[in-house]
């Protein structure tokens, strides 16, 4: 399942740009092993599905996933082949707007090397450069 | 309960400006207060307050600072806190408290889990809620780590404050009911393969 609001006070909202760095969220408060971001921008709810499988896949049994960004920003589209005007497009998806510095999943219950690898294959979906962040190196 | 000396040098210039020189120097900015002292502003080296750090991790640590300042004033310490960059996590910051003789203090002392819980072995999975646990304290019976066995647990199973056993000097600030460590069933996790997009 994708994540989206269960339901919005508005349907759409502007753009906006994605300035500063992530003030919250920025260090492991659940899992032994995480995945930090050093890009900002905009992170869809299919490319964090993505990822979570992608954890899911490598790590297998044992693991337990925390995702620590939520998509509750509508992002609109016009439709293909459409004369500009007539308004603002419809709702496409929502996204998460990300910080460098945030943390997107932490994990725990698995060996090191696996939980490395599995966060390796995870920023691999991602649209952002990403570091692996440990609770023994910090 | 290890003990290190680290030089400080002392700042009167406070403020983000002041700040920004110094970490590009190779410096932290830091500052000592205690019960009975006026915050005091100081810097220590980089690289010095990191070897340190790194290869004392996860112990109670008391700090010598010793300030060349001509004085030769040292001051026994504990870090309280500390700041990391939110992106390149090195240190922007560090918070000394100052130990009184005779006086208790407030500290987070880690928890080492010993012993492979029974439900783990059973499938299911470990979850740790809290790593580190506040204690009071004199500065003298400050322990390294809380050894907490965890091998009886099975699924379903917690660990809570109340259930500690420390040393008599030893007081646990944290609720007694806050849970340190359960094992829950594996969860059934979405399978892989049906991430439709519409």
């Amino acid at each position: 399942m994708l994540l989206q609001p269960k339901k919005t006070k508005y349907r759409k909202s502007q753009k906006g740009r994605v300035r500063g760095i992530a003030t919250k969220g920025n260090s492991l408060s659940f899992g032994d092993y995480g995945l930090k971001v050093l890009e900002a921008g905009h992170l869809t709810s299919q490319q964090i599905e993505a990822g979570r499988v992608a954890i899911v896949r490598t790590a297998r049994k044992g693991v337990k996933i925390w995702i620590r960004v939520f998509p509750d920003k509508p992002i609109t589209k016009r439709p293909a082949e459409t004369r500009m005007g007539k308004g603002k497009g419809p709702v496409e998806g929502y996204v998460a707007v990300i910080k460098p510095g945030r943390v997107i999943y932490e994990i725990s219950g698995v060996p090191a090397e696996v939980a490395k690898e599995a966060l390796r294959l995870a920023a691999s979906k991602l649209p952002f450069k990403c570091k692996i962040i440990s609770r023994e190196e910090l | 309960m290890r003990q290190v000396t680290l030089k400080a040098e002392k700042r009167e210039k406070t403020g983000k400006e002041t700040a920004k020189k110094l970490r590009k120097m190779g410096y932290i900015p830091a500052v000592l207060y205690g019960k009975a002292l006026e915050p005091q502003s100081f810097a220590v080296s980089y690289s010095e307050f990191e070897k340190i750090y790194n290869r004392f991790k996860g112990e109670a640590v008391i700090y010598t600072l010793e300030f060349a300042d001509g004085e030769g004033q040292r001051r026994q310490a504990v870090l309280k806190e500390f700041q990391r960059h939110p992106v390149s996590d090195r240190f922007i910051h560090l918070d000394f408290q100052a130990i009184e003789e005779g006086e208790t203090l407030e500290l987070e002392v880690p928890i080492e889990f010993v012993g492979k819980p029974v439900g783990v072995t059973k499938g299911g999975i470990l979850e740790i809620m809290i790593h580190e646990l506040t204690v009071e304290c004199l500065p003298k019976d400050i322990p390294d780590k809380i050894v907490v066995d965890i091998s009886s647990l099975d699924i379903g199973d917690s660990l809570h404050v109340r259930d500690v056993k420390v040393a008599s000097n030893i007081k646990i600030k944290d609720h007694p009911e806050e849970t340190i460590a359960t094992v829950v069933a594996e969860e059934e996790e979405a399978p892989a393969a049906e991430t439709t997009t519409s």
